[in-house]
């Protein structure tokens, strides 16, 4: 082959790169802007395999701040969200027509500590690192001790700014553990083997919650909301996603590496955190209206704790979409 | 706020360790124009998804994008390769596990090598045996020391040299090192030290894997290294300084010997017990402006101390008591007019400054002043094979055959390199990696210019009487002389979507020798190589399919003429070509894969420019074939 043949070559090669977008025929937009957090993965999975690619634009795309998304909700551009589960309500309750579609986790706390804590009443004496003061992870361990009767003054908590300070204290400093959600859990966990500290997963915090309430083992922290009247109008489209979605969470678990390349287009997590994290996300797919006596139940909680979470009630009977 | 925190609570940031350590003005980061070694160690990190190792087919493969990398680089306990190519066949296994305080790493693999068809259908009678054994055992006691101990163990069998006139029989390396750090990994205080000690024999002969009509020679090498060094990092606000001592004593012996039916006869030294002590003092101070700008200076000071111990050992003649074999000092006097006394000492001064702008995590630019100075090897300085013979009566040095010497100059000076070199590497936001940018079309850019104006560049000629040699046999030797050396290097990739990509690279090098006013050898021509790639998914897991071209321009500029210059570039090799290979991949559960692929697809017959290195053949006897068309496929699995 001579420098003509090759100059070919490398034109049938590059239109071969280039034929997607030449051949790409016009189709509705269907975006997701999802919280840079693991259930993103799922979505992410979904967007490049799933069924309703094949009949719309599927994309998802990560908000950087909550004022991004309460922006784009306000504003009308952003119609699919997936963010933490107060968060639908909230906006809700602040006058937006947004409804829940699905959860996708049921408990993406873990706690881990240097030494095995087997149950919550041995976090008694213990000095614990939480994130953030009055939010959402806070409140789920208040509560939970609060109903098994445990007096959390006897815990010596301290509150951090960011996960990633509380996984720099707790690895740092002479703390016993630290609740986080996943993948910082896992991610401290491989950080703690570059540094000779030998940090385990502590109790199941979701586990916990199910006994304690005498419910589902769930927390269910984080799901997809979306405009009523966009979904009004799609939910065909919808109900093919959500199939999408169960077979992108089952590709996700049998595909554990393959799944955290994906994750990590969404989040600033490594690879081998995303990895580890997967089989303690406790990811699923789960219609709203399947687990709305949970949902309720966990709004209370958080109501009783801070009802700011929630914009101050409880979210009506037709805020459950699905 | 409330909204903000629940929000921040799902969100995932890591703390990463943003050390600004380097080291720079590093000798060791020069290499000669024409090396020669036995290949590269298989070392854990690169061990599954290898492909066998061809000194005749330069396509660079590591490149290629397969799914079955997911397999490879899953941190599993076990994992396994295992594949044929064309005729020859490869089998890894690697085992892995991390706890707490200690990590492990195992791995085996084997090569067998049986040859290959080049694109006109030829046989080529090209072939090895080899066997490699690693292990990595790390031991973190706390977050201030870590210890690591690599081992690891290659043994190459029937080497076949199709270039050359000696085919290395056996070919054994040993590597054993200890790795210590005491202080943070972000080496803010830190001091590390590393102990190494490497080991390697070689035999190499003309008559047990060819037919051979004239003398049956085979060549004995050991070499022993050891090697010890100690570096202190430490950070004083913004600035961060690296500070450096080491130490090196290499043992080299080469023994020549004539093989016959009776008894086997030391007739030349290739090393003559060669022992070096090398002393390496470096600093490397930094200062972080902001961000965005970083300077750095590193100097280096090195004193290299060489003894040849059989300088002057008497290599008798069993055949007649009149006669000796010449030994290396007479070696180096017939060719260089000088008496060596079997010592020299050499010191280098090395110093670089570079400038790193940051404007972003996505974009990174250096520019870098260096001046660099290099101790010639001992190929270059104490190689003394030649087939001169002694005689002792009347003290005569009689050269039988001039041209078939290889003798190096044990006092060549040292090479120094004034080079500028610019380094771009940019890419956007979405861009992850090639074949992978899910949150819009992700590129990346990037490539080094690099203009060298070299000092006293060793380089190996043909015996002319230049200045400095004595002789004008036309055997090789080496000299000092004035050269520019120029290299390009750009790379591109492009992301159109989630299953789409293409890439670009491109390289161009350019050697002068200023001081015969002639082109430099062995320079790699004009290459450019596209790749275009498909990923998808299905329900098991996911696929991809790849083609890919490379263009290998001809090679205008280069050492064709023993009569002029060294001679080892081959106008036969010097042709452009294209050769192209697709290949594909399933990779099923992340636990179980399928790699497979067709190299050469068009049955292209080329030769690679760059001559062939496993021995030193700076001769070649003949030009080599690349393999042609190659069917290949590799199973792979991770448990």
């Amino acid at each position: 082959m001579q420098r003509r043949g090759f100059l070919k070559l490398l034109a049938g090669t590059s239109t071969l790169g280039l034929s997607p977008n030449l051949l790409a025929a016009e189709k509705e937009t269907f975006a997701i802007y999802g919280a840079p957090a693991l259930p993103s993965m799922i979505i992410g999975i979904a967007a490049v395999q799933g069924q309703l690619t094949k009949q719309m634009d599927v994309s998802l795309k990560t908000w950087r701040s909550p004022d991004q998304l309460r922006a784009g909700v306000a504003s009308g551009q952003f119609k699919v969200m997936m963010s933490p589960s107060n968060v639908g309500v909230n906006l809700a309750n602040q006058g937006q027509r947004v409804g829940m579609i699905n959860i996708l986790t049921k408990g993406i706390i873990n706690i881990v500590s240097k030494q095995a804590i087997n149950q919550p009443q041995d976090l008694i004496g213990k000095k614990v690192l939480i994130p953030f003061k009055n939010d959402m992870l806070d409140i789920v361990l208040h509560a939970l001790l609060k109903k098994l009767n445990i007096d959390s003054q006897k815990i010596a908590i301290t509150y951090t700014a960011t996960p990633p300070e509380a996984v720099g204290l707790f690895l740092n400093k002479d703390f016993d553990a630290v609740l986080l959600p996943e993948p910082m859990a896992s991610a401290s966990i491989l950080k703690g083997k570059t540094m000779g500290i030998n940090v385990v997963r502590s109790f199941n915090l979701t586990q916990a919650w199910g006994e304690a309430f005498n419910t589902q083992a769930m927390i269910p922290q984080a799901g997809i909301i979306a405009d009523i009247d966009y979904f009004q109008q799609h939910q065909e489209q919808f109900e093919l996603f959500h199939q999408d979605l169960q077979a992108a969470l089952a590709w996700a678990n049998n595909n554990p590496q393959s799944a955290a390349q994906i994750g990590k287009n969404y989040m600033p997590a490594p690879v081998p955190a995303l990895v580890q994290s997967l089989p303690y996300a406790n990811l699923t797919v789960t219609k709203s209206r399947d687990i709305k006596t949970e949902l309720m139940q966990f709004y209370e909680e958080l109501m009783r704790f801070n009802p700011k979470l929630l914009g101050g009630k409880l979210p009506s009977d037709d805020f459950f979409l699905v | 706020m409330n909204l903000k925190l629940s929000i921040c609570t799902l969100l995932s940031s890591f703390i990463t360790i943003t050390t600004f350590a380097q080291e720079l003005a590093n000798p060791d980061t020069i290499e000669p124009i024409k090396f020669f070694s036995p290949p590269k160690p298989i070392t854990p990190n690169i061990a599954l998804g290898y492909f066998p190792e061809n000194q005749f087919d330069r396509t660079d493969r590591r490149d290629y994008y397969f799914v079955t990398e997911n397999i490879d680089k899953a941190f599993r306990p076990l994992k396994i390769n295992s594949g044929f190519y064309g005729k020859n066949f490869y089998n890894a296994i690697s085992a892995q596990a991390r706890g707490a305080n200690f990590y492990g790493i195992a791995n085996l693999n084997h090569t067998k090598a049986n040859g290959y068809k080049d694109g006109a259908g030829h046989d080529v009678d090209w072939g090895y045996k080899r066997f490699n054994q690693s292990v990595i055992l790390g031991f973190v006691p706390s977050e201030y020391q870590e210890y690591k101990l690599t081992y690891l163990h290659d043994n190459i069998d029937d080497d076949k040299q199709p270039e050359f006139a000696m085919d290395p029989i056996k070919t054994e390396r040993h590597i054993a090192k200890l790795n210590a750090r005491w202080g943070k990994a972000d080496l803010s205080n830190t001091l590390q030290a590393e102990t190494s000690f490497i080991k390697m024999q070689r035999h190499a002969d003309n008559y047990t894997l060819r037919e051979n009509h004239a003398q049956n020679i085979y060549l004995d090498l050991e070499r022993k290294m050891f090697n010890f060094s100690l570096k202190h990092d430490y950070d004083i606000g913004q600035f961060h300084n690296t500070a450096a001592i080491s130490y090196q004593h290499d043992y080299f012996n080469g023994e020549r010997y004539l093989h016959t039916p009776r008894r086997d006869i030391l007739n030349g030294y290739r090393f003559g017990d060669v022992h070096i002590n090398r002393y390496r003092l470096s600093n490397t101070l930094s200062y972080r402006f902001n961000e965005q700008h970083k300077l750095g200076l590193g100097l280096t000071y090195e004193f290299n101390e060489a003894e040849v111990r059989k300088n002057t050992t008497r290599l008798a003649n069993p055949m007649n008591p009149r006669l000796a074999f010449a030994n290396p000092q007479q070696i180096w006097q017939a060719h260089y007019g000088y008496a060596f006394d079997g010592k020299v000492r050499q010191e280098t001064f090395s110093g670089e400054l570079q400038y790193d702008y940051t404007p972003s995590e996505y974009q990174k630019y250096s520019l870098t002043l260096a001046h660099i100075e290099r101790v010639g090897n001992h190929l270059e300085r104490f190689n003394s094979i030649a087939a001169i013979i002694h005689n002792t009566i009347n003290g005569q040095l009689m050269n039988q055959r001039p041209v078939a010497a290889i003798v190096g100059n044990p006092l060549l000076k040292p090479e120094q390199h004034n080079f500028i070199k610019l380094s771009i590497d940019t890419k956007n936001d979405a861009y992850n990696d090639y074949m992978n940018s899910l949150t819009g079309q992700g590129w990346h850019i990037g490539g080094d210019l690099i203009f060298d104006k070299v000092k006293d560049l060793i380089i190996f000629d043909r015996a002319r009487n230049q200045r400095g040699v004595s002789t004008q046999g036309g055997g090789i030797i080496t000299r000092n002389v004035d050269a520019r050396l120029f290299t390009a290097q750009a790379y591109a990739h492009y992301n159109f979507n989630a299953h789409w990509a293409a890439g670009l690279k491109a390289r161009y090098n350019y050697g002068q020798n200023e001081t015969d006013g002639r082109a430099l050898y062995q320079m790699r021509p004009f290459e450019l190589m596209a790749q275009a790639d498909y990923k998808d998914y299905f329900s098991l897991g996911s696929y991809n399919v790849g083609i890919t071209a490379r263009y290998v321009a001809k090679q205008h500029r280069g050492d064709f003429d023993k009569t002029k210059g060294l001679g080892i570039d081959n106008h036969e090799a010097a042709k452009s070509f294209v050769v192209a290979d697709i290949y594909a991949g399933i990779n099923i559960h992340d636990k179980y894969g399928v790699r497979l692929g067709i190299n050469n697809i068009f049955d292209k017959r080329y030769a690679e420019f760059i001559s062939g290195d496993h021995v030193v053949a700076l001769s070649p006897t003949a030009v080599v074939n690349a393999p042609g068309r190659t069917y290949w496929l590799s199973l792979h699995a991770a448990f």
